[in-house]
């Protein structure tokens, strides 16, 4: 992304660069060509001109000297001339091209004398000039001023008496120098305005660019959802504009979105204050409901306990009244059901019920359900099939149990014929499917949702209240959903229907746990209950009540034998029931101290008499001790004992 | 029974003619004494300790007159305050938590309120005979206290545990080693034995013995 932003705006950087500088290397180029060519020439015309000069004065100045054959007056004029600027070689030659007298060096070149015309060259970095030297030429070249290289004139002059010819030779150094430092200078002019229009160009590009990558990263900002980011609005002209607009169009994104936010949050507040509202109207109507079934059931209560009452005193012969009662039976009965369904319905909307899962052992669950429903499907004359299963489930006891029971309710109500079947069925995963399967008149598909509702019941239009009031799955559904197990539906109308209660299993055996603890409790954890008295009537009631009560008896009829007994056995006493008056004169409250000083002064104890002489009665509360009164009443017993095992427990 | 004496504490009057409808069938004369809230059945329990039996509804005005504010706190305190008083609860809910609580403070049965008459009047019966009732359904939640199993009486009327007396006895057994097998008390083995004969109609360990294989035991 940066990298990527980088390489754009060295492209954009490239790009200003090169339009500017491209024309600009180019003008220059063409301006220094221009100039080394003038400069060049104006040198070059200038050697030309000096060269000129002195072929035509020498061969003005040499025509008498050399007719007349004066060598010295030459050779001097010839040297004279040659310190001239440039001049490298002056030679004079005779009519017949031969070199007569030289000055300088010989030069690089000679020319191929055809005839005696004047001609010049340009040869081995030297410019030549060779002229005719003729008498009489000095009139010709005063009547035509500067036309001395004139070519006809040279002919004319040259026809009328060459007496000889001169050879000039100037060295290109000049021209060359000239050229090397015209161009120096122009490459330096043209370095130089290169730099300084990069200069003025890299300075426009970033004056374009940086407002540029700014406005870049604001739109990247806003496209990021940061409505709330501005550009600094400092550019000129175009770009200044482009920050202008896009700040204003931030702001509208802004405002925009805003306002959106706020219906959006305003509407989800209406929707929750509606959801509220809807769930607590729910919540009253539950708890209306549960209020006014409970309150209802009170006086449904009492009616079905005076009707029964009724019905025990009418007279064998009434008939037609007990048919009357058996009536109001019914229908107090069948109401009960109902507000039984509706109390328990509205109390799970109402929230009040939370699962307490556990792992269960299912093979009891199972034991109950048969006993419960074993009746109720032989009474029409159906089928009811339990099968075993030594798995347990995790779940709350208590609401799976709602569950099938509602669900077979259900089912033995829809079935005519055949049979119920509840089993288990391992699905993988670790979970099951307590399921219950049914031949009865099945679910159409379109039914298989609505069935769970409240109130709706296949083919009861006529709402026969024997069909139940229609509570019964709405409540399964609430169950299952409480404790977070799915209830599935199969159903083949006019064959059955399965429904079926998905649970994860666990591992705890808490069936064979159960059962080992309990066995051990019979044989050897029951509580130890010491009966001191020699009525045998007492022993035995005694012996009789604590099997029942799940106690051991330790009979005997002095505390002495007691201790001696249960050292044996190697136990405590847990309860002490001791007779006031005991064989050989010995009292209760001395047969008590002696089992407390040997087994320790907590165990609960109490006195039984039927000694009602002041006299006793007080000796008794000063030591202290609960007294029960002869003859004992099973249930007084029972109260008592377990008040004096609470007290010791608690 | 003769002259049996209840106390019966529920806020719906017409509940507590129901009731007392089933109370009279306990016995020849059973007299109902009626109470409408939790203090007025404080004060009745306290005017007649020989009562019988105590029914009290579970959810009952009237608790904090008597000095209590929590429901199965008054029933604790009512257990406390009168030890030796069969204790009853109606309700009209079926919460296994408050059964469970309820039978840790002693209470001698739970009897929902929807129950038919014949239940309540079993489940009555069975307290007075010195039974503790929860209702069936109910009885499978709770880790009771509770009787789990009322025991069937074995041939001749013959308890369980006198059943094991016996079969040890037709093997020879002197008491001594009865107790120590079946671990319990020398004394306990007496009675035992002596409500064997009493149950056999016999006279001497020897008849008893006779009889047993005639039942069919060891031999």
């Amino acid at each position: 992304m940066i990298s990527g932003a980088g390489l754009a705006r060295h492209d954009l950087d490239i790009r200003i660069l090169a339009v500017a500088l491209l024309p600009m290397l180019l003008a220059t180029g063409l301006f220094a060509l221009y100039f080394i060519q003038r400069e060049i020439g104006a040198t070059e015309t200038a050697l030309l001109e000096r060269g000129r000069g002195i072929a035509r004065h020498l061969s003005d100045a040499t025509a008498f000297d050399l007719f007349s054959g004066n060598h010295d007056a030459l050779q001097r004029l010839l040297d004279y001339e040659r310190s001239a600027r440039d001049a490298v070689s002056l030679i004079l030659l005779n009519v017949n091209h031969e070199p007569i007298l030289l000055s300088g060096l010989p030069p690089r070149s000679m020319a191929q004398y055809k005839d005696g015309g004047g001609m010049e060259w340009q040869e081995g970095g030297q410019y030549h000039f060779f002229r005719p030297v003729s008498l009489g030429q000095g009139a010709a070249d005063e009547g035509d001023g500067g036309s001395v290289g004139d070519p006809f004139l040279l002919e004319l002059a040259h026809q009328s008496a060459v007496v000889g010819y001169i050879h000039v030779a100037l060295s290109a150094e000049s021209v060359q120098l000239a050229r090397a430092k015209v161009l120096r200078v122009s490459l330096g002019i043209a370095a130089l305005l290169m730099l300084l229009g990069g200069l003025l160009a890299w300075r426009l590009s970033r004056g374009l660019s940086r407002p540029l990558d700014a406005a870049i990263a604001g739109v990247r900002r806003f496209a990021a959802g940061h409505y709330g980011a501005r550009l600094d609005e400092d550019a000129p002209g175009e770009l200044g504009e482009l920050q202008r607009n896009l700040n204003r169009m931030a702001e509208r994104l802004q405002s925009h979105t805003g306002e959106l936010e706020q219906r959006i949050h305003s509407a989800t507040s209406d929707l929750n204050a509606q959801r509220l509202a809807a769930e607590s109207a729910v919540q009253a109507k539950s708890r209306f409901l549960a209020a006014a079934s409970h309150d209802l059931r009170q006086p449904l209560h009492a009616l079905i306990l005076l009707v029964a009452a009724l019905r025990d005193r009418l007279p064998a012969n009434q008939t037609e009244a007990q048919r009357l009662v058996y009536h109001i039976e019914a229908s107090a009965a069948a109401m009960e059901k109902m507000l039984n369904a509706l109390l328990h319905l509205s109390s799970l909307e109402a929230g009040t019920v939370t699962p307490k899962p556990e792992c269960m052992a299912l093979r009891p669950l199972f034991a109950r359900l048969r006993q419960s429903f074993g009746p109720m499907a032989a009474e029409k004359g159906l089928r009811l099939k339990v099968f075993d299963s030594a798995a347990s489930v995790h779940g709350d006891p208590v609401l799976i149990e709602r569950i099938l029971a509602n669900l077979l309710t259900n089912a033995i109500r829809y079935t005519a014929r055949g049979g119920v079947l509840l089993g288990v069925r391992r699905v993988g995963d670790g979970r099951l499917w307590l399921c219950v399967y049914d031949t009865g008149i099945g679910i159409e598909e379109a039914y298989r949702e609505r069935i769970f509702e409240e109130y709706f019941q296949l083919d009861n239009v006529e709402r026969d209240r024997d069909k139940g009031l229609g509570l019964g799955l709405a409540i399964v559904r609430r169950l299952s959903a409480l404790i977070e197990s799915p209830v599935r539906l199969r159903s083949t109308p006019d064959v059955g229907s399965c429904f079926a209660v998905e649970l994860q299993r666990c591992e705890v055996a808490v069936e064979v746990g159960d059962a080992i603890e309990e066995t051990e409790q019979v044989d050897s954890e029951r509580p130890i209950l010491v009966c001191i008295d020699d009525d045998e009537a007492i022993l035995d009631a005694m012996a009789a009540v604590t099997e029942l009560w799940g106690l051991e008896l330790a009979a005997g009829t002095d505390a002495e034998a007691v201790i001696a007994d249960l050292e044996s056995l190697g136990r405590r006493p847990d309860v002490i029931l001791c007779d006031y008056r005991l064989r050989n004169g010995q009292s209760g409250i001395d047969a008590i101290r002696c089992l407390r000083a040997h087994f320790g002064g907590d165990i609960a104890a109490a006195l039984i008499t039927g000694d009602t002489s002041a006299e006793s009665l007080q000796t008794i509360t000063q030591a202290g001790l609960p007294l029960l009164h002869k003859p004992i009443k099973p249930a007084r017993l029972r109260a008592f004992i377990n008040q004096l095992r609470a007290v010791q427990h608690g | 029974m003769h002259n049996m004496k209840i106390l019966l504490a529920d806020d719906h009057p017409l509940f507590r003619e129901g009731v007392k409808a089933i109370l009279l069938h306990l016995g020849e004369a059973v007299s109902v004494i009626e109470a409408k809230d939790y203090h007025a059945a404080f004060n009745l329990a306290q005017q007649h300790p020989d009562l019988d039996l105590v029914l009290l509804d579970l959810y009952m005005p009237g608790a904090a007159e008597a000095g209590v504010h929590d429901t199965t706190r008054g029933i604790g305190h009512f257990r406390q305050r009168f030890p030796e008083l069969p204790l009853v609860v109606l309700s009209a809910a079926e919460n296994p938590d408050d059964i469970q609580r309820l039978l840790v403070l002693g209470v001698a049965g739970y009897i929902t309120k929807s129950s038919p008459s014949e239940v309540i009047l079993g489940a009555l019966r069975l307290v007075l005979a010195g039974g503790v009732y929860v209702p069936p359904a109910l009885m499978s939640l709770t880790r009771p206290t509770a009787d789990r199993v009322i025991h069937e009486h074995g041939p001749e009327g013959l308890t369980e545990r006198q059943l094991a007396v016996l079969r040890e006895l037709t093997k020879g057994s002197t008491n001594k080693q009865i107790a120590r097998d079946l671990r319990i008390t020398e004394g306990t083995v007496k009675v035992h034995i002596s409500a064997i004969l009493k149950a056999l109609k016999v006279g001497s360990r020897t008849e008893a013995l006779l009889v047993a294989q005639k039942m069919g035991f060891g031999g």
